[in-house]
């Protein structure tokens, strides 16, 4: 398994806990978890496309 | 000033649990739903990282010789609390006094082995085995005040390189050694010197050299030495690195949920009216109900 994979769980524990700690409501919890996620995966694809690209060919 | 909606009851009290066992300052101010995320995510993210490193990946170690360095990483999986002390204790258990090899066996031993012994052919030149099965031995004094073992393994023997395995029972009486009692590896090492010919058709026996089966207790979370550590990266590769990462994210983390225990959420309750920033402004209160 790529360690690349390692990053959804570790990515959605965080995003929990650190909304978790933002909020007292559930509901308001869970969707800023939610986000912090998509957040945090659409920026480390980012970074991934970018390596990907500057390492294209070498 | 946290929301008076929100009860922390007595914030250090609750710090403190918290930092113990992630969740249960939440638990005790009755804040349910926080203390199962925090137990879930933290403890789960920290427990998975210790199973990834086969159960070595915490430890407190300040004694690594020439390589002599601060302990970052405990440091980082110490915000866990209860999950991460036992590193402490095994850390001045495993440097004590009464923890060094030994050459003298106290009490008789009647454990599982595995290991390798040489053997000489004649005409073919030296051969290893490997042994799997049961040693037993007892502590002897010899004839000029030194101590030795006797006894006897039992089980199997299979050459290096070769599936067959054939029965061997092998008598030993000789000069021993056996690693201290608090140590990473799941086994300790032991190491005979001479044993003697058996019944089982060995060819000249050499050194026994294998593991017996080390306790739970003397093994979690004891100190890696440099070798040791070295080994665990090797057999271990990327996973150890990844193992660690989520031991000291799950500590980070609970700093987090310490941090709430104490004092409350960080931007509000939840249901306050957004500011410019988007962040809900605690001095407007909750939001009107929509319908």
């Amino acid at each position: 398994m790529s360690v690349t994979w390692y990053l959804l769980p570790l990515s959605a524990v965080v995003s929990l806990v650190y909304s978790a700690s933002r909020y007292e409501l559930p509901e308001r919890i869970l969707s800023r978890a939610f986000s912090l996620f998509v957040q945090i995966i659409f920026f480390m694809a980012i970074v991934l496309a970018v390596l990907y690209l500057l390492s294209f060919k070498l | 000033m946290p929301d008076p909606r929100v009860q922390l009851k007595d914030p250090r009290l609750a710090a403190l649990l918290a930092w113990l066992i992630p969740g249960a300052g939440h638990l005790y101010q009755g804040r349910t739903f926080k203390a199962a995320i925090f137990f879930f995510c933290i403890l789960g993210t920290f427990t998975y990282g210790l199973a990834l490193a086969d159960w070595q990946g915490v430890y407190f170690q300040t004694n690594n010789g020439p390589n002599r360095r601060f302990p970052y990483g405990y440091i980082a999986q110490f915000g866990v609390g209860a999950g991460s002390l036992p590193a402490l204790i095994q850390y001045r258990r495993a440097y004590g006094r009464n923890n060094v090899d030994s050459s003298v066996l106290d009490a008789p031993l009647d454990t599982p082995f595995k290991g390798i012994m040489d053997e000489v052919v004649p005409n073919e030149g030296v051969r290893q085995l490997l042994l799997d099965g049961r040693l037993k031995l007892s502590p002897v004094k010899n004839d000029l005040g030194g101590w030795g073992v006797e006894g006897t393994f039992v089980g199997t023997k299979q050459q290096l390189g070769k599936q067959e395995t054939k029965p061997l029972e092998l008598k030993i009486a000789g000069p021993f050694h056996m690693e201290a009692a608090i140590g990473p590896e799941p086994g300790r090492e032991v190491r005979i010197e001479a044993p003697s010919e058996g019944p089982g058709g060995v060819n000249n026996p050499q050194e026994i050299l294998g593991r017996i089966p080390r306790s739970f207790l003397n093994s979690f979370q004891a100190p890696l030495e440099e070798t040791s550590l070295q080994q665990l990266h090797g057999r271990l590769g990327k996973r150890m690195e990844i193992a660690l990462v989520f031991t000291w994210i799950a500590g980070f983390l609970n700093i987090l949920a310490i941090w709430d225990a104490f004092e409350g959420p960080a931007y509000g309750y939840g249901d306050e009216e957004p500011s410019g920033d988007g962040k809900p402004d605690p001095a407007k209160g909750p939001a009107p109900a929509t319908v």
